[in-house]
């Protein structure tokens, strides 16, 4: 895309030879206040798209210039600069900081356009803002920065995904994540690549390291990601990569940090959970002392006190290294990047390794021929553990009183017992990943550029799990029948993608231009999937090389399952795009989107977009006024769409009979599903407004939004009714769901002076999202995964659906609900369950502030959730209420305020047994809105404190810059949820969980709160 | 002028490669690699979706329906040894919500109902032609038979933990199950009332016996006549007390009827020396308790299902009761009144171990099991109490004391009809243990004993039936009322 800016420059050098008298200026730029040079330094003929942009030591040419002209030289951060030509052949200025952003150029799909131009809605991110702090993902880094853009970071565990919803949720059991594109690259996207495993979902990104990352944007609206058709319903994240530039630079940058968990949990010891236990027994009418758990005696359960959480967790230590070569001259520009990454988290056995590579290069064959080639390769391995054996039994299920030793020595192994988890089983991903593209920019007439692109993403994913016969062990000896257990699950997927564009400037003449977009692009992705184990008496495999897959001979020996699954994308696109006296915008947009995951009567989408906008920043009572400096409307309507659901649920199947099962001899198959020739993308149209307001010549830039966005044919992922006995789920589009939604935006530049920079930004959006119908369907269809939230008529996605808790009667400690009509009961029905609190919050936003001062800065940023609710899904265990014998599980310190003694008003009383609730069939099912907690939070996403060593020092050594960053992530965090962390993305079971679900939690992971130290040099 | 010649020549050639690329039209037919998307184009093809249904027999009634019919019963004792969800059952409070054993079960049930529903579907004229095979061919005659038995049989079932045996109400008018025909329908349907329900099964099964011979000519373990009329005579004596499910005859009399001609049609025998050595679940095992190829399932088997090869084996949830290996949290414990109602020179005490002060059946202490679903003691059994009831006294003597004197006990004769009924009951009781049985003999005597209770609830309270999995619900479908039996 940054190559189709430079052809542009070219281009317009070209352009112009054939015109009036003209010379070539020549000049250098550099910073007023360090005197460095300015590479990227934007010059342009005022009124014009006539340019240059300076090389990396600040130099730039500019020919055929006309002596009338003016230049502007514009750049990041910087204030604009305006110089008269005249007769000066070299103009050489220096840059103050503190200008507009506006001229900034921003990528859009399948170009690059003037900010100040574009017309949709979408946020960038840029290197400058990502690389000093390590994210375990980096759109992370998304956090708090953009209105309306919310994400929920995976928890502290190594290399867990994030949550990223724009502006609300609109999709139900289809993905709900926006589309994420990797230069110009659809990449894989699969969040359950490995199910669930280990307590997260996987990281479509984890292979990107964040030192290669020129630039993070977020499409929110139709005119921004309207281009992307049938998957641009829920926003586009644009992701791209460091390309080379002029000079030679090498670049180093190293970090440590050192992780804990933002909560910690406060669960009882032995003694305090036996005072519980006794208290129970009595309250159900038990006399003398209470039968503990697997018959363990009160003497030793008095003398046995394990903290299992610091068995379990430690301080996690990482390091990140990497190092950078730029490379650029006329013809030749490249970028390489080679990186280690080693991150533990603070779950013991939880760690994410990678090594990764990235030659970016350009070459310009001929003045209007270019080749440009992204080639990154990286290996990543996951050492996982079973969050659930240990995190979480730590603090639920394994009691303090129990040892984790046997008498004899041995790992006790008849209780959940997390170090089994830690010392007999081993887990772990691979993957290896390479993302290549090769482009072709060509201009073979003036203002025409073609551009082709053909790429490939490719992954090798696999899952490894061994369990030692070990596991086994009783009284001190192996189990004669158990053997060692050893598996690898890979998965190969090959994305490939090739596009063509063409596109065409027009300019009519100085105050009417047009912009031609034409474009095809055929995307297609395979995936084949297998699972291979082997079991074994030998005491091998743990920590052993593979199992199986390495030796051919073995390969088809214990073959699980093997399948392969195909998608294609064929997209036709063009934009049309008019703008008249730079003040007047005016776009029209389409895609034609056809998918092999679409039904046979749904085989190709339409999807257009039309938007305007209007800057009336050059208007009289504009440039009159003191305090406005600039004013723009915009507004667009479009249509999108969302296809993220199974490639193969169109088709009617039936199991093909080779499965090396038989019954009598024969073989079978069988019904899976019924064929869906409708099935097809769910719908969203969205309108937009939108209006950018600066004040003080531009020192204060806001911008307010309002969307409306109505899904229709939203698909669902239906159980279907058990008595059709379909087992697999079926896919329908049926329902609507209604997004709509402010966002504001203020960006301040509070103090400017020539040592001291102070300026801040701060953001909120407001969502509200309802469903609007969901077609006829049950809301118990879409049931199932952990969670219990469900979609309501009338309700947002993703509202609770539980009993509801009154009081507790002070006589005899019971809790007393509310039946369906409000009476209060103490039967405990499911049949009253009613909708009640929601996991979408009223508010996000962040707010950040950077100091500068000479050379040190400090930055702090804060993102922060109003409103919404967050449902505690273990407090029915852990808040005390019922011991039920041998499934006891720990309880929270909180319990301390509880109901003992009549007249007492607090929390329920403690049970030994569920039944003495009425009406209760099992303690599982106790999910009722005492344990639903406002959502609200304020948390330090970040702080740190950067210091350049002055030039004078660096002087005479081989660097050019050396700066040392000290950050803190997570340090502090405001809020009422008492169960942990209030950010909570959990181990979804679906996509739907994803959608639903991000408040219900369970035990969830926390956050990591760590510090850091960077140093990054260049040289 | 001729650089720009070449040049124009140029981009004529890439926008003519341009236009090209651009146009080109993709079919985007990514077909599935690991599913079959065609419909059956041969005889095999079906045979292949029919045999679905048999081998999903296992999946409800390789011993999980029978487990939780007894649960649900009085012979087991729940208060250890069962999960959850069977606890859920054991206290007949089964909750719409998520009981995982009670959901497994019920679309067990569904899924052999929906494979015979794609078989008959697929076994209509029109379509056999249009893949030619003719539709009068013998075997498609037969393969129709058996999917309407199984389609009939498997309603029969589920219809048993899910709405209240006939007789429940006078006209059986009370509320059924969902009653599917058609595998097309992938939404929900309404229940039917149970006499509703009954006509249907009773349609479907008197079709598949006229289709059905004695013996399957695919395979002698695939259903036949005998089987079929097995299940109608558990259908008509199920309903004994109910009103008349047909005109003319009495439902006990049909159930004599329909037993009596099972058990002269099938090849299956009472296996006299069931227990001296053999065993009717496990029919005989080689030394490393596998079975092996050539080893045939219990002589009394009238219909069950076969378990191959080692590797292929069913009825697994049986398991569950063994006695011979650690006792632990999953095995099931029996009632001790259960134990201390078999005299002690009755052979069949010995199918019960006592551990540590609990109850334990060893009838299924076997890896792998044979699972005689309908066999030649149960049918005999219906035959006799059926007999007594239509005043058959003499038949009623004859089959109980065959079963009386196998279990070495002394045989009876001039017993009153109330007498042999009675001595039938707990005959079925002991016989048929682990089995399933016993809840649904107990439903059915209740219409009749209005004061019955099964562990100290009335026979007929709410939540003696299970509720409907919530996943069946939607608006107009009517679940099951909770509570009423603590």
């Amino acid at each position: 895309m940054k190559n189709l800016k430079l052809l542009f420059s070219s281009f317009l050098l070209l352009s112009s030879l054939s015109m009036f008298a003209q010379q070539t200026i020549r000049g250098k730029v550099t910073e007023k206040a360090t005197g460095e040079p300015l590479p990227g330094v934007s010059i342009l003929i005022k009124g014009t798209i006539k340019g240059a942009e300076t090389d990396f030591d600040g130099n730039y040419v500019l020919n055929d210039v006309k002596p009338s002209d003016v230049l502007v030289f514009s750049f990041i951060g910087q204030k604009t600069q305006e110089v008269s030509v005249g007769s000066k052949v070299n103009i050489s200025i220096q840059l103050e900081e503190g200008g507009q952003i506006l001229e900034e150029v921003v990528i859009v799909g399948y170009g690059v356009q003037k900010k100040s131009r574009v017309l949709g809605n979408a946020v960038r991110v840029n290197a400058e803002d990502i690389k000093d702090v390590p994210v375990p993902s980096v759109d992370a880094a998304l956090q708090g920065k953009a209105a309306g853009v919310q994400v929920i970071q995976g928890s502290g565990l190594a290399g867990s995904a994030n949550v990223v919803r724009i502006r609300g949720i609109s999709s139900i059991s289809a993905g709900g994540d926006p589309l994420y594109v990797i230069d110009g690259i659809p990449i894989t996207q699969d969040y359950f690549l490995a199910g669930d495993s280990n307590g997260q979902n996987n990281n479509p990104l984890a292979a990107l390291n964040q030192n290669d990352i020129e630039s993070i944007e977020v499409l929110k609206d139709a005119a921004a990601a309207g281009i992307y058709g049938s998957r641009g319903a829920n926003g586009v994240i644009l992701i791209k990569t460091k390309r080379g530039k002029k000079g030679l630079k090498f670049s180093f940058n190293s970090s440590s940090s050192f992780s804990k968990p933002t909560y910690t949990p406060n669960i009882m010891n032995n003694r305090q959970l036996l005072e519980i236990y006794q208290e129970a027994w009595e309250n159900d009418g038990h006399t003398g002392l209470a039968d503990l758990p697997r018959d363990i005696s009160w003497t030793d359960a008095l003398n046995t006190n394990t903290n299992w959480v610091d068995l379990v967790t430690k301080t996690g230590v990482s390091s990140r290294n990497a190092f950078s070569v730029n490379y650029g001259n006329k013809k030749l520009k490249a970028y390489a990047n080679l990186s280690y990454d080693d991150t533990e988290s603070f779950i013991v056995n939880d760690e994410y390794q990678r090594i990764s590579g990235r030659f970016n290069i350009d070459y310009n064959i001929l003045d209007n021929l270019k080749v440009g080639l992204n080639t990154s390769l990286s290996k990543g391995i996951y050492k996982q553990v079973n969050i659930n054996d240990t995190w979480r039994n730590a603090q639920s299920f394994t009691l303090p009183f129990y040892s984790p030793y046997q008498a004899n020595g041995d790992l006790d192994n008849t209780f959940p017992n997390p170090l089994v988890e830690l010392q007999y089983r081993d887990r772990r991903n691979e993957e290896v990943r390479t993302i290549n593209a090769i482009s072709l920019d060509y201009e073979p007439i003036k203002n025409l550029y073609l551009r082709g692109t053909v790429s490939m993403d490719y992954m090798d994913f696999r899952t490894f799990y061994w369990e030692s016969r070990e596991v086994g062990r009783i009284n001190g000896v192996v189990e004669n029948e158990r053997n060692t257990y050893a598996s690898v699950t890979p998965t190969f997927i090959n994305n490939y993608n090739t596009n063509l564009t063409a596109s065409y400037l027009w300019d009519v003449n100085d105050q009417n231009s047009f912009n031609f977009l034409l474009g095809t692009e055929y995307q297609r992705s395979t995936s084949q999937y297998y699972k291979f184990y082997d079991v074994d008496s030998n005491l091998g495999y743990i920590n052993s090389d593979a199992p199986l897959y390495k030796n051919s001979e073995d390969l088809v020996k214990y073959r699980e399952y093997t399948g392969q699954s195909t998608y294609s994308f064929a997209s036709y696109f063009g934009r049309v795009k008019y703008t008249f006296d730079n003040k007047l915008d005016l776009m029209a947009l389409a895609r034609v989107d056809g998918s092999s995951r679409f039904g046979e009567n749904n085989r190709y989408g339409f999807f257009p977009t039309v938007s305007a906008a209007y800057d009336f920043s050059k208007e009289k009572f504009i440039t009159n006024n003191e305090t406005i400096s600039r004013l723009k409307l915009k507004t667009s309507y479009g249509i999108t769409g969302n296809s993220a659901i199974g490639n193969d649920s169109r088709f009617g199947a039936y199991s093909i009979p080779n499965s090396g099962t038989f019954y009598l001899g024969e073989q079978y198959q069988s019904i899976i599903r019924l064929e869906n020739p409708d099935l097809k993308w769910e719908t969203a149209q969205t309108f937009d407004v939108g209006l950018e307001l600066n004040f003080f010549d531009d020192r204060i830039e806001t911008e307010l939004s309002a969307y409306y966005k109505k899904s229709k044919d939203v698909l669902l992922d239906l159980f279907q009714v058990p008595s059709a006995g379909y087992g697999e789920r079926l896919w329908v589009n049926a329902a609507e769901v209604e997004n709509k939604g402010v966002e504001f935006n203020l960006n301040s530049k509070n103090i400017v002076t020539d040592n001291f920079t102070w300026t801040t930004n701060f953001n909120i959006a407001h969502n509200t999202n309802k469903l609007v119908s969901l077609g006829g369907v049950s809301p118990d269809l879409l049931e199932g995964g952990f969670n219990d939230t469900r979609v309501i008529e009338g309700q947002p996605i993703g509202t609770n659906y539980l009993v509801r808790f009154s009081r507790v009667d002070p006589t005899d400690g019971l809790p007393i609900f509310l039946d369906k009509e409000g009476n209060e009961t103490k039967t405990f029905d499911l049949a009253n369950r009613v909708s009640t609190g929601s996991v979408i919050p009223d508010a996000t936003g962040g707010f950040g502030t950077k100091f500068k001062y000479k050379n040190w800065g400090l930055d702090a940023d804060f993102v922060f959730t109003i409103g919404g609710n967050i449902y505690d899904g273990f407090a029915k265990r852990s808040l005390g209420t019922f011991i039920d014998g041998d499934n006891s599980s720990n309880v929270r310190t909180d319990i301390y305020d509880r109901w003992r003694n009549p007249g007492d008003t607090s929390n329920p009383r403690v049970f030994w047994d569920h039944t003495q609730v009425d009406g209760l069939s099992s303690v599982w099912q106790y999910n009722h809105t005492g344990f639903l907690y406002d959502a609200s939070y304020l948390r330090m996403r970040n702080i740190s404190l950067k210091y350049s060593l002055p030039n004078k020092f660096l002087e005479g050594s081989f660097l050019n810059s050396l700066m040392f960053t000290f950050s803190g992530t997570n340090l502090v965090t405001w809020t009422k949820y008492p169960g942990g962390d209030p950010e909570i993305a959990r181990d979804f079971q679906y996509q739907r969980d994803r959608n639903l679900s991000p408040n219900v939690s369970y035990l969830s992971v926390p956050q990591a709160k760590t510090f850091t130290i960077n140093i990054n040099a260049t040289f | 002028m001729k650089l720009l010649q070449i040049k124009t020549n140029n981009f004529l050639a890439v926008a003519l490669m341009f236009l090209t690329l651009l146009f080109t039209s993709c079919d985007l037919e990514e077909l599935p690699e690991n599913v079959n998307i065609n419909d059956p184009k041969s005889l095999t093809e079906l045979e292949q979706l029919l045999n679905s249904a048999y081998i999903n027999l296992d999946w409800p009634l390789g011993g999980n329906a029978q487990l939780y019919a007894d649960i649900n019963g009085d012979n087991i004792e729940g208060s250890s040894g069962i999960n959850v969800d069977e606890t859920e059952i054991y206290n007949r409070s089964t909750s719409f919500f998520n009981n995982t054993v009670r959901d497994n079960m019920y679309r067990g049930f569904y899924k052999i109902i929906l494979d015979a529903n794609v078989v008959l579907y697929f076994l209509q004229p029109e379509y056999l032609q249009s893949i030619n095979i003719d539709p009068s061919n013998p075997r498609v005659q037969e393969m129709r038979g058996e999917a309407l038995f199984l389609r009939g049989y498997m309603h029969f079932e589920v219809s048993r933990f899910m709405s209240h045996a006939p007789g429940y109400t006078v006209d059986n008018s009370h509320l059924g199950i969902p009653y599917r025909k058609d595998h097309t329908n992938p939404a929900g349907e309404l229940r039917g009332t149970v006499a509703e329900n009954y006509a249907d099964m009773l349609t479907d099964l008197k079709e598949a016996e006229s289709l059905l011979g004695t013996v399957n000519s695919k395979n002698q373990y695939y259903a036949n006549k005998a089987a079929v009329q097995s299940v109608l005579a558990k259908v008509f004596f199920q309903a004994g007390n109910s009103s008349d499910l047909e005109t003319g005859k009495s439902n006990y009399d049909y159930a004599y009827d329909y037993a009596d001609a099972a058990l002269t049609t099938s090849s299956a025998i009472f296996d006299t020396n069931l227990y001296e050595s053999t065993n009717r679940f496990a029919g005989a095992l080689d030394t490393n308790d596998n079975i092996t190829n050539t080893e045939m399932p219990n002589v009394e088997t009238i219909f069950g299902i076969i378990s191959q090869f080692t590797g292929n084996t069913h009825g697994g949830t049986f398991r569950r009761y063994r006695s011979d290996q650690t006792i632990g949290n999953n095995t099931v414990r029996l009632m001790t009144d259960l134990y201390n109602s078999i005299p002690s020179t009755d052979k069949r005490r010995s199918l019960i171990d006592e551990i540590d002060g609990e109850y334990f059946l060893n009838k299924f202490n076997r890896s792998i099991f044979h699972v005689p679903l309908l066999h030649y003691t149960q049918i005999l059994l219906i035959r006799a109490e059926a007999a007594a009831e239509t005043d058959n006294i003499g038949q009623a003597e004859i089959d109980l004391n065959l079963i009386l004197d196998r279990a070495g006990l002394s045989t009876v004769s001039g017993m009153s009809k109330d007498q042999l009924i009675d001595l039938a009951r707990s005959q079925r009781r002991i016989e048929l243990l682990g089995e399933g049985n016993r809840v649904n003999d107990l439903k059915r005597i209740g219409v009749n004993e209005t004061s019955l209770t099964i562990r100290n609830s009335p026979w007929n309270c709410n939540g003696i039936i299970f509720q409907f999995p919530a996943t069946e619900v939607f608006t107009g479908f009517t679940q099951n009322p909770t509570g009423g039996c603590n």
